[in-house]
């Protein structure tokens, strides 16, 4: 306990609490219980009640008005009029949910700046996103598929457009529905010459991290121009920003359906189902030379024979399902250490992590990769793939 | 193992077993957290499990672009100065060693540490709360300067004097511990 540095490590490494079983059990079950009351309440979000008691905080009403300030100032209304003041909410809502196309873009503005997230386009029902960091998202309304920026399949999940809501209502965080009774006879706060300002205050379960959302909609057309949500995150305040663009051609059929093509991965070899070591070179991943599969199990009994985090989507799905590890060893010869077993589906990717502070000299390393298992045409003989990419804080 | 952007994901879709897997994963370190920033175990377990159930009912509205541990670290760390100031007094003063005692031994008890654990809480109380709070975040919540000094609201060089001078402090109560 000499050094600074020996402190810092000794309050990292010992300076640890832990939940006893009895409090891990009791608040865990009310949480999912929590979970489990959201899913039946219709969002229940940005309550008026809460906001009128969120303006007594002078704060807040400072923080608002800065907020009403900067949207005046982004979309150039400099002219404000009662005219118009009379345009219901439920109107644009209406509206909204007759809109078959659209073009938009996400960005994000914090105390780094201004920051694309995504540009995305829906029509007809399907909804595809292009990610600035280069994967992207293709939602059938029915079901929601993500790929990596080798077009490697990493997720896969139910569209938030399933249960009937449209494109909007997500969007919008069910503020664009026309079954929003608590909202619809809400009137802008501010009117121009071609824009209406509507403005939304959080729930008290949101208060945590959203600080209000903004809409400005076209006066004449009432369709949305812009979605602006505030928010007070880890990285400070900031907000959230969609842009909705009517103009550009709608895009054919074909560009929202998911990709097939994939470049090489970072190393592949074959494996066999037999728990033995496979180590396979890493080629053109910095950092990483090597990586050591082991294929040690197929299981396609119940669902409850696996670990929770699978069984729901095993459930849905059904497999077989196949049981593997991998170790990276980096340039300096350092082995990585995975903790649990990967579940993979044939020809499926699934994106892992391993790393950390896990390592011999202590520097933060993390490999984030994505394995492949490719059936032959031997059934206990495989060809794993592997994406790689290491990242490090230096 | 399973990156947190697949959890945050199937959290958001309803998952019932990514919101347990969230919370295994995280509820240890964020009591580690409240414990070291309000230094009392019934105050932390309150702030973590409003922490988590305020979480669990945000799914359908829950859109984070960035770290999920980050988020769940400025909430907690949100609630805590939220919960110092409403009790107007400084955890630090109340007396390390019997507020972690009280409700460590034990297996009735909530909240579990090692000696070593409770040694070190109690030399970081006797900080003061802001170079506490600022060695909390950087250490345990693995928080840029940058980010502590934006959540505070002061510069990063004001973040990184607290820091410092926490750190000799902290060097010093702990020596004083051993030559005793």
């Amino acid at each position: 306990m000499k050094t600074k540095n020996n402190i810092e490590e000794t309050i990292r490494k010992k300076l640890s609490f832990t939940a006893s079983a009895e409090l891990h059990d009791r608040m865990l079950d009310e949480v999912l219980d929590t979970q489990e009351k959201s899913k039946k309440t219709k969002s229940a979000a940005f309550t008026p009640r809460i906001g009128r008691i969120i303006m007594k905080s002078p704060i807040t009403k400072l923080a608002a008005a800065a907020a009403v300030i900067i949207v005046v100032v982004t979309i150039g209304v400099d002219q404000f009029s009662t005219n118009g003041s009379a345009i219901a909410w439920g109107n644009v809502a209406a509206r909204a949910a007759k809109v078959d196309f659209v073009h938009f873009y996400e960005l994000k503005c914090d105390q780094n700046g201004l920051e694309a997230i995504s540009e995305g386009w829906h029509a007809h029902g399907k909804t595809m996103k292009l990610n600035t960091l280069g994967s992207t998202s293709y939602d059938d309304g029915q079901i929601e598929q993500e790929y990596d920026r080798h077009n490697v399949r990493t997720g896969k999940g139910r569209s938030e457009l399933a249960d009937g809501r449209t494109f909007f209502e997500v969007m919008s965080k069910d503020l664009l529905s026309t079954d929003n009774d608590q909202f619809n006879q809400q009137k802008p706060i501010n009117v121009g010459g071609d824009f209406l300002v509507y403005r939304f205050e959080p729930s008290e379960e949101q208060r945590d991290w959203l600080k209000g959302t903004s809409v400005t909609v076209g006066r004449n057309s009432l369709l949305p121009v812009q979605i602006k949500t505030y928010y007070d995150a880890f990285y400070g305040k900031g907000y959230e920003l969609v842009i909705f663009d009517y103009e550009e051609a709608e895009k054919p059929a074909e560009f929202f359906e998911p990709p097939t093509a994939r470049e090489a991965p970072h190393g592949k070899s074959r494996i066999v189902l037999d728990g033995k070591e496979v180590t396979m070179e890493i080629k053109d991943a910095p950092g990483i030379k090597e990586a050591v599969v082991r294929l040690h199990d197929k299981y396609d009994g119940p669902s409850d024979g696996l670990p929770g985090y699978w069984r729901e989507r095993y459930a849905a799905e059904g497999g077989p399902v196949y049981k593997l590890d991998v170790v990276f060893i980096t340039k300096e010869g350092y082995r990585s250490e995975t903790n649990d077993l990967i579940i993979l589906w044939p020809n499926e990717g699934m994106r892992c992590g391993v790393g950390d502070y896990n390592w011999p000299d202590g520097k933060y390393r993390n490999i984030v990769f994505t394995p492949v298992l490719r059936p032959t045409y031997k059934e206990n003989e495989f060809t794993v793939e592997i994406s790689c990419w290491l990242r490090t804080k230096e | 193992m399973i990156e947190d952007e697949v959890l945050k994901w199937k959290f958001k879709c309803g998952s019932r077993d990514a919101l347990q897997r969230i919370y295994e994963k995280y509820l240890n370190y964020l009591l580690t957290l409240a414990m070291a920033l309000l230094n009392d175990a019934g105050r932390a377990e309150d702030v973590v499990h409003d922490v988590f159930v305020s979480f669990a009912g945000s799914a359908k509205v829950f859109k984070l672009r960035g770290s999920l541990k980050s988020y769940l670290t400025t909430c907690v760390v949100n609630r805590a100065r939220d919960r110092i100031r409403a009790n107007r007094r400084d955890p630090a003063t109340l007396d390390a060693a019997e507020a972690i005692s009280s409700n460590s031994n034990g297996p009735d008890h909530a909240i579990i540490c090692s000696e070593e654990s409770q040694r070190l809480n109690r030399a970081m109380a006797r900080l003061p709360a802001e170079q506490r709070d600022v060695i909390v975040l950087r250490l345990k919540g693995e928080m840029k300067f940058r980010e502590i000094a934006k959540l505070y609201g002061v510069t990063v060089n004001t973040i990184q004097g607290r820091y410092r001078y926490g750190l000799n402090k902290l060097r010093s109560v702990l020596n004083g511990e051993v030559e005793k």
